[in-house]
């Protein structure tokens, strides 16, 4: 077999393994998206709210749900509340993901210390945007 | 007039005489005696008199005075005007703007002690700014991060150390309440947030280190493996307090754990501050709204029952330094006992045991601790010698159990003075009667006569030796008629 032929020979498996990882990834299951509800209460006693960022991990069903925070919106600030809305993706749990679900800023909510003043924010999936 | 007791008259001009021919009052007293009076103050006494309190029903005169005083049935008490100690007032200088602490009456108590750096005040929160120009040296320990450098990326840890320990008198900031050795260990993180399992290692090394106090403003909900370091730090004698949390709600963890202190908070006027936690495990209150303390990058002001946590803390850790050999638990009892009752009489869901008093908690109290059966009420005499210098307000005895056990009046007197109380029947502080303020000096003996009534503790003793000092028993008359020589009454003279 001369050089030419191995050389044709090569850039045609390269050809076709493209288009078979395109046709691949054009059918593999991207991450689900959500919207995200985030409300904090401001009293005398809780007036520092525990900031929720991008890139963070909020947890649902005890660690069954992992979704990062991929995008927030600037704080709307409404008498004794601050509402923020926010997307994330679904990292962890995508058949658990339900609208109306609680998100937590730990695994198991219960183990979570915090100082007193410390507002802990409430946060609901309010929508699934993308399966 | 009414007649005159001559028994009386003489028993007062031989006081009024001894006080004079004692050297040593009349250079303590300033050379002036105050003489109180059951009912009006006598017109006849009015030439004598350098001053009159119409309220207290007492007048001062001067102690060459007393060779022409007349006097009956009427007076209450003689006693020597005594040079009062100063407040201590620190020259830290945001230190008006403290009003914490002169709620607590740390001006009176700082003259007592400021602390030791032989007790070690552990606190356990998001680290301290160990850098800080107003607070001290610090040694700890990171959970977060693993590590042995407490630094301090919130500012909460910060402003909790700064209540409790920020320097005295060194001329900067704000003034701390106790100079003691502080322990930073961080459990929380940057956002104030942290996990059981870190709380409790941070516990446990406190523990294990000797902390005297463990100060935790924090909380969350109920841990089984909180409970047990809270347990473990107790049983290895720390004395541990926490937030009781601000929801206006019932008191978190570990706050409302039995080892723990729960702390709620109040306001500049001695009110529940409105979001403070409160419910049966809340056990006592300290200044909670707007205090001055130390920031990240300077000085701030601190709200919530994170803020009054470290008050009662640091006030535990004075008691610790003055008085070393107490164990937790007499620290805690002697917080309890000595805290001012505010809300509802006695123990209650919203003030617990009342608001934190730092001068009470450190002054001497002679205690002969409780008594045994048999019992029955009447009329003792004997004597007390203290071993240090006691400072005295009220006189409590001990009652058995269902009784009033209390106190009907009591007398207590040595050759140059003496002091009478009367009890006032079942209305407010009815198992204490109050007197006014005296001092019990180191070294001498004193007589006492104190009529109790229902069944009171007696300790039955000819002598009973306290870590006070030593209380006899001269007589006591039961109410029967008969004579004992060894029935002591179980007392606290605080």
């Amino acid at each position: 077999m001369n050089k030419y032929a191995i050389l044709g020979l090569c850039i045609s498996t390269l050809f076709i393994c493209t288009i078979a990882t395109l046709a691949y990834m054009d059918k593999a299951p991207s991450s689900p998206e959500v919207e995200l509800r985030i409300e904090w209460l401001i009293t005398e006693g809780k007036y520092s709210p525990i900031n929720v960022s991008v890139g963070d991990i909020l947890y649902g069903k005890g660690g069954e749900v992992q979704i990062k925070i991929g995008e927030v919106e600037e704080k709307k600030r409404e008498s004794h509340h601050i509402m923020k809305r926010a997307k994330g993706a679904v990292m962890k749990g995508r058949e658990e993901v339900e609208e109306g679900m609680k998100l937590y800023l730990v695994e198991n909510p219960k183990e979570l210390i915090t100082i007193p003043e410390a507002s802990v924010p409430s946060i609901e999936v309010v929508k699934i945007t993308k399966r | 007039m009414k007649m005159k007791n001559p028994m009386s008259i003489f028993f007062v001009l031989v006081i009024i005489a001894s006080a004079l021919m004692t050297p040593a009052l009349n250079a303590e007293s300033n050379e002036t005696l105050i003489i109180g009076f059951k009912d009006e103050i006598p017109g006849w006494i009015r030439n004598d008199v350098l001053d009159v309190n119409k309220d207290l029903k007492c007048v001062l005169v001067k102690a060459d005075a007393g060779r022409i005083l007349k006097t009956g049935t009427n007076v209450r008490y003689v006693e020597k005007n005594k040079l009062v100690h100063a407040l201590y007032v620190p020259n830290d200088s945001f230190y008006e703007k403290q009003w914490n602490l002169k709620r607590i009456n740390m001006e009176k108590a700082w003259n007592l002690e400021k602390g030791s750096e032989n007790v070690t005040l552990a606190i356990l929160d998001t680290g301290i700014n160990y850098q800080h120009e107003d607070l001290p040296y610090i040694s700890g320990f990171d959970f977060v991060n693993n590590d042995s450098d407490p630094m301090d990326d919130n500012g909460h840890g910060t402003a909790v150390a700064g209540v409790a320990a920020a320097a005295i008198d060194n001329g900067k900031g704000i003034a701390g309440i106790a100079n003691v050795s502080i322990l930073a260990l961080k459990v929380l993180n940057e956002s104030g947030l942290g996990t059981t399992w870190n709380v409790s290692k941070a516990i446990t090394y406190a523990a294990n280190h000797s902390a005297d106090v463990i100060s935790m403003s924090f909380g969350g909900d109920r841990s089984g493996i909180m409970k047990d370091a809270c347990s473990y730090a107790w049983n290895k004698s720390a004395i541990l307090f926490a937030a009781s949390g601000n929801e206006n709600s019932s008191v978190i963890y570990p706050a409302a754990y039995t080892s723990v202190v729960a702390v709620g908070a109040t306001d500049k006027s001695d009110e529940k501050a409105n979001y403070s936690n409160f419910g049966p495990e809340l056990e006592i209150v300290a200044p909670g709204n707007s205090i001055p303390t130390t920031s990240l990058d300077g000085y701030t002001y601190f709200s919530g029952t994170s803020a009054s946590t470290p008050h009662a803390s640091a006030v535990a850790a004075l008691i610790k330094s003055r008085y070393p050999q107490l164990s937790n638990e007499d620290i805690r009892e002697r917080l309890r006992n000595t805290a001012v009752d505010l809300g509802k009489e006695g123990k209650d869901d919203y003030y617990g045991y009342g608001l934190v008093n730092a001068y009470a908690a450190l002054k001497s109290i002679f205690d002969t601790g409780s008594g045994t059966y048999p019992s029955i009420f009447g009329t003792h005499n004997g004597t007390i010698t203290p071993n240090v210098t006691i400072t005295v307000q009220k006189i409590y005895t001990y009652p058995c159990v269902g009784t009033g056990g209390h106190t009907e009046y009591v007398k207590i007197w040595n050759d140059s003075w003496n002091i009478t109380a009367t009890w006032e029947g079942y209305q407010s502080d009815w198992r204490n009667i109050t007197l006014p303020e005296f001092e019990l000096v180191r070294g001498e003996t004193y007589n006492y006569t104190i009529q109790t009534g229902s069944y009171p503790q007696i300790i039955h003793k000819h002598t009973a030796n306290t870590t006070r000092g030593a209380i006899t028993c001269t007589s006591f008359v039961d109410a029967n008629g008969k004579t004992h020589n060894n029935w002591i009454p179980a007392i606290r003279l605080l």
